[in-house]
């Protein structure tokens, strides 16, 4: 893929607010070189029909700083949720295969190799933080704390998570996970 | 004082541009609540952040009443609008983040804040015509209204755009009084000011 004439190479993950900037503003010849782009497959949307898109590098998979930071530009309430949570803390001996993330938004789709996009209520994102339940990041996207990953993926039952034998007992608090399941029951109409 | 220039603003807002900023209001929102959760770089610069991130939450809301406001012009509009013009009539568009606000975070100007969200908007309809573009073969009759209408969008927006430039200096008249009644009526335990809904 190459950067418009004149200009400085784009970064891997880039919006089409970036394109126009490097390209003065012009909307039209943004929109055609998107476009182009697009159809040859040097970049994919990383869920159409979202404006914001990965540059691939043949057939070699994005690394995941790249897969985070295209998803935290993408969708402002994306966060880290079930074993791919519980793993990334320590709390669960079995590695997640794809990154579970939750969005609390409509999603048509999501094209990047490797994620699997869950969708939650309004007022979901709100809820967890309230709780307490947003605990460290990969990368920039924040996780779910053990204790809601487990309530979440409980009330929603959409997500992976590892088997009980695979969990550490000892960093997942029982009384925690209960209260943060009383924190989401509020979202159980939604649901 | 301004001049008694003839306002071009939005005498009666386009659905589009309200639901841009509303949109916009929902995604700053959810930044802010991460941002509060601890992501982002750490200390202070995480902080002014989230400072800004409220800043300019608080001056969309303002614009979003501001907006709902015209379809009925009760007297608080009129009155706004009035200051709008005395006040805020000669300052054109200067897009972009202004006064620096200590180690690297700056402040945008209220017409920034509310462009960016008119241009989110646009940016989604226009990924839509992209989403669109990629279907193979001849598109059939609805996808082909389908893409009018976003193109229609599109224009509109892009309409709305220049309007709001040419009213940058009236924007940040409205957005700093109206926050600030929102904020006074917060501490009163008044809420937020009814304005009605404004009909597709």
């Amino acid at each position: 893929m190459n950067a418009p004439p004149g200009h400085a190479p784009l970064p891997p993950v880039f919006t089409l607010a970036d394109l126009k900037q490097q390209l003065n503003g012009d909307e039209q010849a943004a929109m055609e070189l998107a476009g182009r782009w697009l159809e040859s497959g040097q970049v994919r949307q990383v869920a159409p029909p979202r404006p914001v898109f990965i540059r691939l590098n043949g057939a070699e998979p994005p690394d995941e700083a790249q897969l985070c930071l295209a998803l935290a530009r993408t969708f402002p309430s994306v966060v880290v949720v079930g074993g791919s949570a519980l793993w990334r803390q320590g709390v669960s001996r079995q590695r997640d295969a794809l990154l579970h993330c939750a969005v609390a938004e409509s999603v048509d789709g999501c094209s990047l190799p490797g994620v699997r996009l869950h969708r939650r209520p309004a007022g979901w994102l709100e809820a967890v933080s309230r709780a307490g339940g947003l605990r460290g990041h990969l990368h920039q996207l924040p996780l779910l704390s053990a204790e809601m990953a487990v309530a979440d993926a409980a009330l929603f039952a959409d997500v992976w998570v590892p088997d009980r034998e695979h969990l550490d007992p000892d960093r997942l608090a029982a009384e925690g996970v209960a209260a943060a399941q009383a924190q989401l029951a509020t979202l159980r109409d939604d649901v | 004082m301004g001049s008694q220039a003839k306002w071009t603003g939005p005498e009666v807002p386009s659905r589009l541009a309200l639901e841009a900023v509303d949109n916009r209001i929902v995604a700053l929102t959810e930044y802010l609540t991460v941002y509060r959760a601890g992501a982002g770089s750490p200390g202070r610069a995480r902080h002014q952040r989230i400072r800004e991130l409220r800043h300019d939450i608080a001056r969309l809301r303002a614009w979003s009443h501001y907006l709902r406001g015209a379809a009925r012009r009760p007297l608080w509009w009129r009155a706004l609008r009035r200051l709008g013009i005395w006040f805020g009539g000669e300052r054109h568009a200067r897009p972009g983040r202004r006064r620096p606000r200590g180690a690297g975070v700056r402040r945008l100007s209220a017409f920034s804040v509310v462009d960016r969200a008119l241009a989110a908007q646009l940016e989604d309809y226009q990924g839509r015509l992209l989403t669109l573009g990629l279907a193979r073969g001849p598109l059939a009759d609805d996808l082909l209204a389908t893409r009018q209408r976003l193109q229609g969008c599109v224009d509109r927006l892009q309409q709305e755009r220049r309007l709001l430039a040419a009213d940058a200096g009236r924007v940040a008249v409205i957005c700093w009084v109206l926050s600030r009644v929102v904020r006074v009526r917060g501490w009163l335990g008044l809420g937020e000011p009814r304005t009605g809904v404004l009909d597709p």
